[in-house]
């Protein structure tokens, strides 16, 4: 009996569809954001997508608490903001980077201070960190900290928050060509630093 | 190491995203224009809706001649499943972070063939429970008293999700929340499943097979809502005695199909067992309407109980 056990095998809750391509049907984050304009509710679906990433770049810069900080408000932000997103961008990501920026900028001190604390060779939190370690770190520090603000912020969007030179341009809002220059002048100053 | 290698490594990886404190402060910051702000007017619009649709069902058919054509079981189904919408619109939604817990025991009627006999009809027993997550994770445990030993499949694929639902995470939380364009939506959904089930699986015919992934998975209240307030306007939806899950009163709502394309052609009950309180599907049946191989008319051929609630973590049960 074919059909007994076919239907008596047929789990109620779950129907166990074959044919769903899960990987094509992602709905846009612009489409989603177009529609959260009449539906708030659906803007938890961008939430959902980017906090991490958003969450990551920060808190690999700032400490936690502020990271946490800047990612809400990031997000709060943009939920305001969410008439003026273009529906025909596929991805949100490079606008919220953008935003947890210029967000960002209003702790710029704070970073320094960290760096600067790197810069002189020490560590917070640690003792025993090998000696080459600890001045291949200051070096480090040190040409992070002689860069310009905007070519920092430049490199560590491609280093930190893995967007590509299309998307730091969106995030940022300058042209593709900015970005590329920004960028090389960037990882020569470092790679100088490092190497030496 | 390269000098983007060293700037990674210099920043670190950083822990877990404290997804929960990250989204309680996004709706504090969002107060006032936030997502949640709507769901009290959607609930105060459906029980507008529900408590006109409920005096309208005790009146002279002659005057309502929306629930009129309707016989009298279907008006009072209709009736309880716009205040089963009512309740379940208030209910909170899954938020980041959090998990929907949902686990049931399932009874089904299996056939069997001993070496050299006939075949014939026992009971299967199994338990499944499920956690999903809105970023996609997504645990199946699956026990059965005919099987060996219990299966558990975790996983953050999207289409583990879509095998278990009819539709991907990404769809169900699209759902609309207006009645109508649901409707439209899910009958498309549906049209998609029927071409991947086999002609043999009567249930390919079952109105209620979409809108029992959309009532257990993690839809949004107002679409649950919305579904509920659909299927009040299901021709041939009616209501039947209310019944007890755990000593609580349920809802009862049923639907006949026909399974057409089955040898011999078949028909079911489904019948769909509803929480007063809360307005969430607490279980479900089959009942053959005709004889169903060796069973007499009337048989349940499958039934299912079922309990849902929103944990903080993967594998977390709630203490009730």
């Amino acid at each position: 009996m074919n059909f007994q056990d076919t239907f008596l095998q047929y789990e109620v809750m779950a129907s166990r569809a074959t044919s769903v391509d899960a990987d094509t049907d992602r709905r846009s984050d612009g489409l989603v954001i177009r529609d959260s304009a009449d539906e708030p509710a659906l803007f938890r679906e961008i939430f959902v997508r980017h906090h991490r990433a958003v969450w990551r770049f920060l808190a690999r810069r700032y400490d936690g608490h502020l990271a946490e900080e800047i990612t809400a408000a990031t997000f709060a932000e943009a939920f305001g903001a969410r008439g003026r997103f273009d529906p025909e961008r596929a991805d949100a990501r490079p606008w919220l980077m953008g935003i947890a920026v210029n967000l960002a900028r209003a702790h710029r001190r704070r970073e320094h201070a960290q760096l600067q604390l790197a810069a002189r060779g020490r560590r917070e939190g640690s003792t025993d960190v090998p000696g080459r370690t600890l001045d291949r770190r200051s070096a480090l520090a040190t040409a992070l900290l002689s860069l310009s603000e905007r070519d920092r912020e430049t490199l560590l969007l491609y280093a930190l928050a893995d967007l590509s030179y299309a998307e730091i341009a969106e995030a940022v809002g300058v042209p593709e060509g900015t970005v590329r220059s920004r960028l090389n002048r960037a990882r020569r100053i470092v790679k100088e630093a490092i190497e030496r | 190491m390269n000098e983007i290698e060293a700037i990674r490594s210099f920043y670190g990886e950083g822990a877990e995203a404290p997804s929960d404190r990250i989204w309680r402060d996004f709706e504090r910051r969002t107060a006032g224009v936030r997502p949640r702000r709507l769901r009290p007017r959607v609930a105060v619009a459906i029980a507008l809706v529900a408590a006109v649709a409920g005096v309208l069902a005790f009146l002279p058919t002659s005057r309502h001649s929306h629930v009129g054509p309707l016989a009298p079981k279907n008006a009072a189904a209709a009736t309880v499943l716009r205040r089963a919408a009512t309740k379940i619109a208030g209910l909170p939604d899954l938020g980041p972070g959090q998990f929907l817990y949902s686990s049931g025991t399932r009874t089904v009627i299996s056939s069997v063939t001993p070496p050299g006999g006939k075949p014939r009809s026992v009971w299967r027993h199994e338990h499944e429970a499920l956690w999903v997550s809105l970023d996609g994770t997504f645990r199946d445990q699956w026990t059965s008293d005919r099987s060996t030993p219990p299966t558990t499949e975790t996983s953050d694929s999207p289409r583990a999700f879509a095998q278990s639902f009819g539709m991907t995470l990404a769809e169900m939380r699209a759902l609309p929340s207006d009645p109508a364009t649901l409707t439209t939506r899910l009958h498309e959904i549906d049209e998609r499943l029927k071409a991947a089930t086999p002609a043999t699986d009567p249930t390919r015919d079952d109105p209620f097979r979409v809108a029992i992934s959309v009532l257990i998975g993690p839809s949004r209240p107002a679409v649950k809502a919305a579904l509920l307030d659909a299927l009040a306007k299901l021709p041939g939806v009616r209501r039947l005695p209310d019944e007890n899950i755990d000593g609580e009163r349920v809802f009862a709502i049923a639907a006949r199909f026909r399974a057409s394309l089955t040898k011999p052609p078949l028909a079911f009950d489904h019948v769909l067992l509803l929480d007063p309180t809360t307005g969430q599907l607490r279980g479900a049946r089959y009942v053959s309407v005709g004889s169903f191989g060796d069973l007499p008319p009337g048989t349940t051929t499958s039934q299912w109980e079922w309990q849902q609630a929103i944990v903080s973590k993967l594998g977390e049960r709630p203490s009730k």
